[in-house]
């Protein structure tokens, strides 16, 4: 109980941390951060107004806690640029792009990568096993804007599997809203699949090995059967820990893959407000994102605590 | 019907496949090495034109590649030469995550060597300071970054390194709990050293060293992730070849018809990505073994 | 409890190192206390030899720790030369305790990998810019290389994981005594090397402890080796004194503490013939110091044991000359 409230009371630093981060962003923009909005050629009333509106006339800290006060009450601010809309319903309709995204993509690599590592566990370091390691080893190395383009130039260009652009929201149908986000998906659980896979395969391997499998292996059950119902569960602690901070860091992953596939979420929205200065924007987004991390984060220790598969292990 | 061999065994080295993995290395290990010298010798290599249009009006352009003509890998809308573009990328992606990465473990180094000695409260700021950093994913921390400062190779450098330092810390906060452990330590205590000097002289070279793996990946990671930024029009700017901005001009429809304009700097950089990954990989596998062994 | 008692200290102006009521204890889980040294008193004479003795677990490593204050214990006063080394500075006592040195028993972990044995031996001096001229200083190194057994020249550029451990052991012992220390704590420095090794290295002690005069403690868990070396022996129980001798009380018909009956009993005889364990406790393991016993420590193993043994800790009192005894039922 005290563990946990030490760790709640961390995140929370943690988040003041981030925000006081992203806060500052603004105080590292050389030179005036109004000009670095506005660009040279406006006339000075504009960048007086600006800098008013940007609170830069208040003293640092107190330009903080206002900044903080309207975060806590969900606004956060408005865009830079015009039309100069609603910083949180932008993030609002774009994250949830995104999410569908990222939790697409987890569920396709864990059910590629789940297979797969229980093919390589069952005989380690023979042909399947080394073949499906090598394979991991080099996705690993594809950057996914390289992947992403591969698929493109194969599944779109050669056999016109899937669209090129576009997205079609659920709410307009959900054949259509999966078809448009399948390439996008496959994209970002490439990956996601090598790390799956060795995790949970090397976890598998040493499970393998334990007496309770030894003995339901002599007494004559299916190998299939044995590594589905005995040995996968005690194996997933190291795929949950790693499942629990990719699905953080695949909201980051999905930047890519929006812009390659002019898709309107998260990504593209923060690769859009990066290239036009729009501070306001990008703030908000590091802030979300960060909240969901730490969310996610929390999430999956509560989870421990209360199914802990390494005690299960002990009783299996 | 599941067989007994079925346990995993100790790797067995059967000859012919442990010839084949050490030609991988070497194919890796001379990659970068062509590679890196190529991109340190670059400006006396007499390539062509890599950067300035003004030069190239009279090249052909988007000229498929052809071994034995002027351009072997071809050349750009510019009429840019390909091959001096990947070498001058080259030189760029590879000085930039290079520093990126020394920095990083630097200053990475040094905190989690602190935090894994001094334990207690630095400790936990320092874990809160890793926990922070880790809060924000890699790109999106790197998309900030690039809305604020100026592209150029140190931010860029320096942004870079703070995508290292995160998991730098972990890595030797750990290292040194370990190493902390041996008796070496007590004895320089004994011997009169003050802290400062089992941080950097006793606890230091060990724990850096035992990071060297880390290293290489980190620079294949952060090579991906510069990449990644000038593809998104967010890194260093055109005329500047990188391998990403390279792979960018690849987009808008013109991969269709002139394919090696992605797939000559997509090729390059998968092989120096992988390249980096295998030698990490190999390391750590050598580096597990002595650890076993001592 | 096996031993408290300080009646064995002698008097304050004649030891070079004097310890009393030296009590370490590690936080655990669940709030818990390891009770590793509960209590433990001794003095060492400048030139003397004190061995320390008991099985693994007992404490001895934790008390020659304390003592370096490597870490502080919890309680208790540590005098080295009448300075007692619990009041200083951090830097004070930095100075202070390089007048002794530490050696342990894994060879290689007490060795930095990273660095040379030129390096390693001069390490200290390094440290305390004590070396003067370089060529004075290389002169003295190779010298004491030398002096314990390894030829200077072929070491001279080695890494620790060139050398054997025995070698290595040699290495630590050279860089011990490159600081001129009054006191050398050896810590087990045998148990990890053969037997062939071994009695040399015990040649080596003696001789570098003659030529040197210096004052030891001397850790180990084997008896006999601790027999060999000594002018007096300490035998530790879970974190406390159980008897305090002089060696040539082992070749008397005399008592013992119990516990030291039963170390004696495993030790072979000069005849080789292995004397079978007369105790009945021989066969079980030591008891968790997390929780130790009451009263007499010792009274879960003690054939003599008694109701007043788990009551009531003895006290160290001198039950035979030059012997100092810990047990209710000795007189
Ligand atoms: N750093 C430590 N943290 C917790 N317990 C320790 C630590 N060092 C020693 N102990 C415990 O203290 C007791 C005495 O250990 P030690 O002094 O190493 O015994 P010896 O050297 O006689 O074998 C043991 O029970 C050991 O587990
Ligand atoms: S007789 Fe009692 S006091 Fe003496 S050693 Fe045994 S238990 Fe301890
Ligand atoms: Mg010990």
């Amino acid at each position: 109980m005290k563990a946990a409230a030490g760790k709640v009371a961390q995140l929370l630093v943690v988040m003041f941390l981030v925000s006081l981060g992203t806060f500052s962003l603004t105080s590292l923009m050389p030179g005036d951060p109004a000009v670095a909005i506005l660009g040279d050629n406006q006339s000075p009333e504009a960048y007086a107004e600006l800098r008013d509106k940007l609170g830069l006339n208040e003293p640092l800290v107190e330009r903080y806690f206002t900044w903080l006060g309207h975060v806590f009450q969900g606004d956060l601010g408005t865009s830079m640029v015009p039309p100069n809309e609603d910083v949180t319903s932008l993030i609002g309709s774009a994250f949830a792009v995104s999410i569908e995204l990222a939790v697409l993509a987890l569920v396709v690599a864990l059910v590629v990568s789940i297979p797969l590592a229980m093919i390589s566990a069952r005989r380690p370091d023979g042909l399947l096993d080394r073949a499906a390691s090598a394979t991991t080893f080099g996705i690993m190395s594809v950057p996914s804007f390289v992947s992403g383009l591969v698929l493109i130039a194969l599944l779109v260009n050669q056999l016109h599997l899937f669209p090129r652009v576009g997205w079609v929201g659920v709410t307009d149908g959900l054949g259509q809203n999966l078809y448009h986000a399948a390439l996008p998906v496959i994209t970002i659980a490439l990956l996601e699949i090598p790390t799956f896979t060795r995790v949970l395969r090397g976890d598998l391997v040493r499970t393998l090995q334990e007496d309770f499998v030894l003995s339901a292996r002599a007494k004559g059950m299916p190998a299939w059967r044995i590594m589905i119902f005995d040995a996968f569960r005690p194996s997933s602690y190291s795929l949950i820990t790693v499942l629990g901070l990719s699905l953080a860091q695949l909201i980051g992953s999905t930047v890519i893959v929006e812009t390659l596939f002019s898709l309107p979420g998260m990504g593209r929205l923060v690769v859009s407000s990066a290239s036009q200065g729009n501070i306001t924007v990008i703030q908000g987004a590091v802030l979300v994102i960060a909240a969901c991390y730490v969310l996610i984060n929390a999430g999956v220790d509560l989870m421990y605590s209360v199914i802990d598969p390494r005690i299960r292990r002990v009783g299996a | 019907m599941s067989a007994p061999e079925t346990a995993a065994l100790a790797p067995t080295a059967r000859p012919g496949r442990r010839r084949r993995i050490d030609l991988l290395l070497w194919l890796c290990g001379a990659w970068l090495a062509v590679l890196i010298l190529a991109a340190i010798t670059a400006p006396v290599l007499g390539l062509q034109e890599a950067q300035d249009a003004a030069k190239t009006l009279l090249e052909p352009v988007y000229q498929p590649p052809s071994l034995g003509s002027a351009h072997p890998l071809g050349t750009n809308a510019l009429g840019l030469d390909m091959l001096s573009r990947i070498i001058y990328g080259a030189r760029v992606s590879m000085a930039v995550s290079i520093s990126a990465v020394l920095i990083g473990t630097f200053v990475g180094g040094t905190l989690g060597v602190v935090a894994g000695y001094l334990r207690g409260t630095v400790d936990r700021i320092i874990g809160t300071l890793t926990n922070t950093l880790l809060a924000v994913p890699a790109l999106i921390l790197l998309i900030a970054l690039a809305t604020v400062l100026r592209p150029s190779a140190l931010n860029m450098a320096l942004a870079l390194s703070l995508v290292a330092i995160p998991g730098m810390i972990r890595v030797t906060r750990a290292n040194t709990l370990a190493f902390a452990q041996r008796e070496f330590v007590t004895v320089a205590q004994a011997l009169g050293a003050g802290r400062a000097r089992i941080v950097f002289r006793e606890l230091m070279p060990n724990v850096l060293l035992s990071v060297v793996p880390l290293c290489l990946v980190y620079v294949s990671a952060l090579i991906v992730a510069e990449a990644s930024l000038s593809f998104l029009g967010i890194g260093l700017r055109p005329p500047q070849p990188t391998w990403g901005n390279m792979i960018g001009e690849g987009l808008n429809g013109k991969m269709e018809d002139y394919p090696h304009l992605v797939y000559v700097p997509a090729a390059v950089l998968f092989l120096t990505v992988f390249s980096f990954n295998l030698l990490g990989e190999r390391m750590r596998k050598r580096w597990d073994k002595r650890e076993v062994s001592l | 409890m096996a031993g408290t008692g300080k009646t064995h200290l002698r008097e304050a102006g004649s030891t070079l190192l004097r310890v009393e009521d030296l009590q370490v204890e590690f936080p655990a889980k669940g709030g818990r206390r390891v009770h590793a040294v509960s209590g433990v008193s001794f003095d060492v004479a400048p030139g003397e030899t004190v061995g320390f003795v008991g099985e693994s677990g007992c404490g001895k490593s934790t008390v020659a720790r304390a003592v370096m204050h490597l870490p502080a214990p919890n309680s208790g006063v540590v005098n080295l030369d009448d300075t007692e080394l619990g009041t200083l500075s951090a830097k004070r006592l930095r100075e202070t305790r390089v007048a002794m040195q530490l050696i342990f028993q894994d060879p290689m972990a007490s060795l930095n990998p990273r660095r040379k044995v030129k390096d390693l031996v001069q390490e200290g001096v390094e440290i305390w810019h004590r070396g003067g001229d370089r060529h004075a200083l290389e002169e003295r190194t190779r010298e004491l290389l030398d002096d314990v057994g390894l030829d200077s020249a072929t070491v001279w550029n080695r890494y620790p994981h060139e050398l054997s451990g025995g070698q290595c052991q040699r290495v630590s012992i050279a860089r011990a005594l490159m600081m001129r220390p009054s006191l050398l704590i050896c810590d087990e420095i045998l148990a990890s090397l053969d037997v062939s090794v071994q009695s040399q290295m015990l040649n080596l002690l003696k001789r570098t402890r003659a030529e040197h005069g210096l004052a030891m403690m001397f850790i180990s868990h084997d008896l006999g080796v601790v027999k060999n070396i000594s002018d007096r022996i300490l035998v530790m129980y879970l974190g406390k004194v159980a008897e305090v001798l002089e060696v040539d009380a082992l070749d008397r018909e005399t008592v013992h503490h119990p516990y030291t009956q039963l170390l004696l009993a495993s030790v072979p005889r000069v005849t080789g013939e292995r004397i079978k364990p007369s105790v009945d406790g021989a066969a079980q393991d030591l008891p968790s110091p997390l929780n130790p016993p009451s009263g007499c420590r010792f009274r879960t193993r003690c054939p003599l044991a008694t109701d007043r043994c788990a009551q009531e800790e003895p006290q160290l009192e001198e039950k035979r000359p030059g012997q100092f005894i810990a047990c209710h039922h000795i007189s």
